[in-house]
């Protein structure tokens, strides 16, 4: 059994490490094709690493202790997914544009690239990861040894756990440590996380549906058969006081620690290679936590069932599988190898770079010859994996024997969340400055160090202390389990320090301008980002910088992009500006940190002072350029737009202006007309006044007259027109009844209508609203149709009928004759002005031709219509219809 | 022998006028209402001159001279347009479509009998 383990885990391994070579070669056969298709899915499941060993045994082990709890952890990443698009999608720009791509490196890049800052939060980590590493390794022991039943490994040779820890430090060092640039992706390291996310989910899912309908008949049988357990009433479901604010407490930081855990961080922002890949794991990630934790209750029931403490309850999972033979317990066992795995490479790389970035880098930069350190740096990185490995081995044949899975984790967690305040409320507050995230830090790590470590550490020495002293008792509220009581006050003092020191403290030029260039991060545009330093260089100085830190061929090829981009000739141009600075520290950032990166260009360029006011003069000038080329945009496209519509407006112009000469020309010539008959009339009465009798000449003079009448009429009409046309026509609104002007219109065309000897009808329907409407207007449309109808009915049998009733909110009035009727021509150009004028067969001399022209203007100045239609029987009818309007 | 003259025009007040000025100065007068009228009293009396008015319906001025102009026995008569219609285009098309004269209303009475003389004597020389 043990040598056949063996060679099973061994070959697991052999898989990992295959997989992660040909993930990142850089071919593209069908492997790598479907990878690259799938990368968001593989983004969002490398966020699996969060479940760990802890998840994969730990959970049941809790579960079989005290029911619901184990939920906690799992809650609160899920309750937080949602604000990822704010929080994690702002950490995400951040790193890219600034090169980081490990927590201390962004916090120490936010608050003015602190060295001290970045160490501290860096030791932070090491300390509160490094066992939960250690609880890993010795899942792998301890799972190992429970599947070949050897109780303890009687010796350090014959543990699982070092060969493991070996195996690991290779891995991370071969996919985690190759290129200096620490913002490289790791294909192969994504891929392989998210095969292990995929393949432990498998396993939890097997072993589960194995257990629920295999081993038990239903999941429903098993519950009731749980029932009858005498533990069944202990397991917590939320009724126990102490316990609900465990929940809260637990919630809270697991929330926190789903992005800032060294492991989560690396895979969910550094690792990042598309924003959009957030979307998509921000509901992958939360189901994923369901269906791993489908089947862990009734997993735990069914060992406390099956077992009733023969076994240890963590590895009930393992106990239940191999009831079903070796195979299946060995795929288990891979599961939980998979989970540990996964977390120790992730880990191991995150705390590698955290290390020897931010520990051993500074320590040993300013020692180092001048020469080529390319290969120093990754040679650093991949001490500090060896180191980060070997404590968390040493850890764990030390001090992790004593420790269930799942309270290590949580100390783990609790560590973590101190650095959530400089981090999140970092990146929205931008007074947020150095001492308060030093001040926070250092205050939550120092009461989480009493209240969780401290204890662990006087337990394993065996020294029994007075119980006043013991600090798992000193801060102590009652009715709170330690473990809340240390998040709760962790948390506070960190809280409390963290604003505290930010109000009180000033910032100065570095910080001012990092906590612009993080807070407003999607304001700032990559290029007109950092164009901070009044300062300059010369190039062969930034060059020899770069080379040591890049090595000679990257560096060639990233200042020829450069130069090509920008346009720049080295060879003629030789002093380089803050810009070509600024791009430089961003190339070492990648490569040392944003703290180390900052030092070293400090060393090559001489900087000259800059005042606080510069720094905000030079961001807020970058952003108005980026507003003005906005702008500018905007600007120009609106132009387009104003050009267009100008010649539109232009078009209308002319043809207006055209009608406008027409219309003035027709007018012209309509005076003409009777001014021609009146002149030479005139001249005929005076010339020849011998030859005329007396007949003669008062036919002549009425002429005149006539003529005279009728150039006033036109006038009047076009001046009329004119004002409707322009808009400067108002109406004098009274309250009307329609029918009653009807009346007055006819009894005073009456004599008319005999002249002409006309059959006149008038039918006015009863009930006709009154309305407001400008009288003499109406009157004088009224008067138009009338006259228009006398003018054009049957010049011997003349019949005219006006009709008047409403139709729904208006009043209609109709005035029809029995004249030649109208041509569809007609019907469509009857109002138009003149018209009539030209284009009557024989001209009646009393019409301007202006009539209907202002009857429609009129009517449709009342909100109404007025239209022609043939009658049936040869004839016209003219309709009116105004809206009535209660006054 | 009496000259005839042909006066065409759709305002019945100049054309009243016009009919006695022209009666009166021994002219033998036909007038005519529209271009379509016109072209037939053309055609049965032959006059010597015709005053045109331009703007009339269906048959205008225009149509009118040039039928004049390509009619075998009418082509050489005289042709003078009377129009209100005054501008310098309008002018050169009623020249290119024949006329011998343009007058624009409204004109002198004087003017247009001395013009009509002229004109017939041009056209009969």
């Amino acid at each position: 059994m043990t040598s056949s383990l063996i060679i099973v885990g061994l070959s697991y391994l052999g898989l990992l490490f295959w997989l992660a070579y040909r993930s990142e070669q850089p071919s593209s056969n069908a492997f790598n094709r479907f990878l690259n298709n799938r990368s968001g899915l593989l983004y969002a499941l490398s966020l699996g690493v969060y479940c760990t060993a802890w998840t994969f045994y730990g959970s049941v082990g809790r579960a079989a202790e005290s029911g619901l709890d184990f939920l906690a952890i799992f809650i609160g990443p899920t309750i937080m997914a949602p604000l990822w698009w704010i929080l994690v999608r702002k950490m995400v720009r951040i790193t890219k544009q600034h090169g980081v791509s490990t927590l201390p490196d962004l916090i120490s890049a936010r608050y003015g690239k602190h060295q001290g800052l970045g160490r501290l939060v860096a030791v932070v980590l090491l300390l509160g990861v490094i066992p939960y590493i250690s609880l890993q390794i010795k899942a792998i022991s301890e799972s190992f040894s429970f599947v070949v039943k050897s109780n303890t490994p009687s010796a350090w040779y014959s543990d699982p756990g070092m060969y493991i820890t070996l195996a690991m430090m290779v891995f991370v060092i071969a996919f985690g440590a190759r290129y200096v640039q620490t913002n490289r992706p790791k294909k192969g390291i994504v891929t392989v996380v998210a095969f292990e996310s995929v393949f432990k989910l498998a396993t939890i899912l097997i072993a589960g549906v194995y257990v629920c309908f295999v081993l038990f008949p239903s999941p429903l049988a098993l519950f009731s058969e749980a029932q009858l357990l005498p533990q069944f009433s202990e397991l917590s479901f939320l009724e126990n006081g102490s316990k609900r604010s465990d929940w809260f407490w637990l919630i809270l930081i697991s929330s926190l620690a789903v992005v800032l855990l060294p492991r989560q961080f690396q895979m969910g922002v550094a690792e990042n290679q598309n924003e959009q890949h957030l979307k998509k794991a921000m509901w992958i990630f939360p189901l994923y936590l369901l269906l791993i934790n489908v089947f862990v209750l009734p997993i735990a029931l069914a060992g406390l069932i099956t077992f009733n403490g023969d076994q240890p309850s963590e590895y009930y999972l393992l106990a239940l599988s191999a009831k079903n033979g070796a195979i299946l317990q060995t795929f288990v066992f891979l599961g939980g190898f998979s989970a540990a795995t996964a977390m120790i490479i992730v880990s191991a790389l995150a705390l590698g770079q955290i290390m020897s970035n931010n520990i051993l880098l500074p320590m040993s930069i300013n020692t180092m010859g001048k020469s080529q350190l390319e290969g120093h740096i990754i040679l650093l990185r991949r001490v500090s994996i060896i180191v980060v490995l070997l404590l968390a081995y040493l850890y764990y044949i030390t001090l992790a024997q004593n420790e269930s899975l799942i309270h290590i984790g949580i100390i783990s967690f609790v560590a973590v969340s101190q650095l959530a305040p400089a981090v999140i409320i970092g990146l929205y507050w931008k007074k947020a400055s150095l001492n308060g995230a030093f001040a926070g830090i250092l205050t939550g790590s120092i009461v989480w160090f009493i209240t969780l470590i401290l204890p662990l550490i006087i337990e394993a020495s065996g020294i029994s202390i007075q119980w006043w002293i013991n600090p798992e008792n000193v801060f102590a509220l009652e009715g709170i389990s330690p473990i809340s009581n240390s998040i709760m006050l962790s948390l506070t003092a960190n809280l409390v320090a963290f604003t505290g020191f930010s109000i009180h403290s000033k910032q100065d030029v570095e910080e001012l301008n990092q906590s612009e260039l993080f807070v407003d991060v999607f304001k700032y545009s990559r290029e007109y980002e950092n164009t901070l330093y009044a300062s300059s260089t010369t190039f062969p100085n930034i060059k020899s910088l770069l080379i040591k830190f890049l090595g000679d061929k990257r560096t060639e090829e990233v200042l020829d992009r450069y130069a090509r981009i920008n346009q720049i000739d080295w060879k003629t141009n030789p002093r380089v500006d803050s810009r070509v600075i600024s791009y430089a520290e961003r190339l070492l950032t990648e490569a040392i940190g944003p703290a180390s990166a900052r030092i070293m260009i400090a060393s090559v360029v001489q900087e000259e002072d800059i005042s606080i006011n510069e720094v905000v003069n030079i961001l807020k000038e970058s952003q108005e350029v980026i507003n003005l080329n906005k702008r500018l945009k905007t600007q120009s496209q609106e132009l387009r737009a104003i050009t267009a519509e100008l010649q539109n407006a232009n078009d209308e112009l002319k043809r207006v202006s055209g009608i406008k000469d027409d219309f003035l020309y027709t007018v012209t010539h309509e005076l003409r007309t009777p001014l021609t008959s009146i002149r030479t009339q005139s001249e005929i009465l005076l010339d020849m006044n011998d030859a005329l009798n007396e007949n003669e000449r008062q036919q002549f003079l009425q002429t005149i007259v006539r003529d005279c009448e009728r150039l006033t009429r036109l006038i009047t009409d076009v001046l009329d027109l004119e004002k409707f046309e322009s808009g400067n026509q108002q109406l004098n609104i009274s309250s009307i009844h329609l029918p009653k002007l009807i009346g007055e219109v006819v009894e005073s065309m009456e004599n008319m209508l005999h002249a002409k000897n006309i059959t006149f009808d008038l039918n006015i329907a009863r009930n006709i609203p009154k309305t407001t409407a400008d009288r003499d207007r109406i009157i004088q449309v009224i008067t138009n149709l009338l006259s228009n109808a006398i003018k054009f009915c049957h010049p011997e049998k003349g019949y005219i009928r006006i009709s008047c009733y409403t139709v729904d909110d208006r009043i209609k009035m109709n005035v029809i004759d029995n004249g030649n009727g109208i041509s569809k021509d007609q019907v469509d150009r009857i109002f138009d002005k003149f018209y009539q004028a030209q284009n009557q067969l024989f001209k009646k001399p009393t019409g301007t031709g202006l009539g209907l022209a202002i009857c429609k203007n009129i009517v449709e100045l009342h909100n109404g219509n007025i239209y022609v239609t043939p009658e049936k029987d040869g004839g016209t009818r003219f309709s009116c219809e105004i809206p009535i309007i209660k006054s | 022998m009496t000259k005839k003259i042909l006066i065409v025009d759709d305002e019945p007040n100049i054309l009243m006028s016009l009919d006695f000025l022209f009666k009166k100065k021994g002219f033998e007068v036909f007038v005519a209402r529209n271009g379509r009228e016109a072209m037939q009293l053309l055609e049965e009396n032959t006059p010597n001159i015709t005053l045109l008015d331009i703007m009339m319906p269906e048959v205008d001025g225009y149509e009118v001279c040039r039928f004049i102009r390509q009619h075998d026995q009418l082509k050489h008569m005289g042709v003078i347009f009377l129009s209100a219609k005054s501008k310098k285009t309008d002018m050169d098309k009623g020249i290119e479509a024949g006329a011998d004269m343009y007058m624009t209303k409204p004109f002198s009475t004087r003017e247009l009998v001395e013009n009509v003389n002229t004109v017939i004597n041009q056209s009969t020389s």
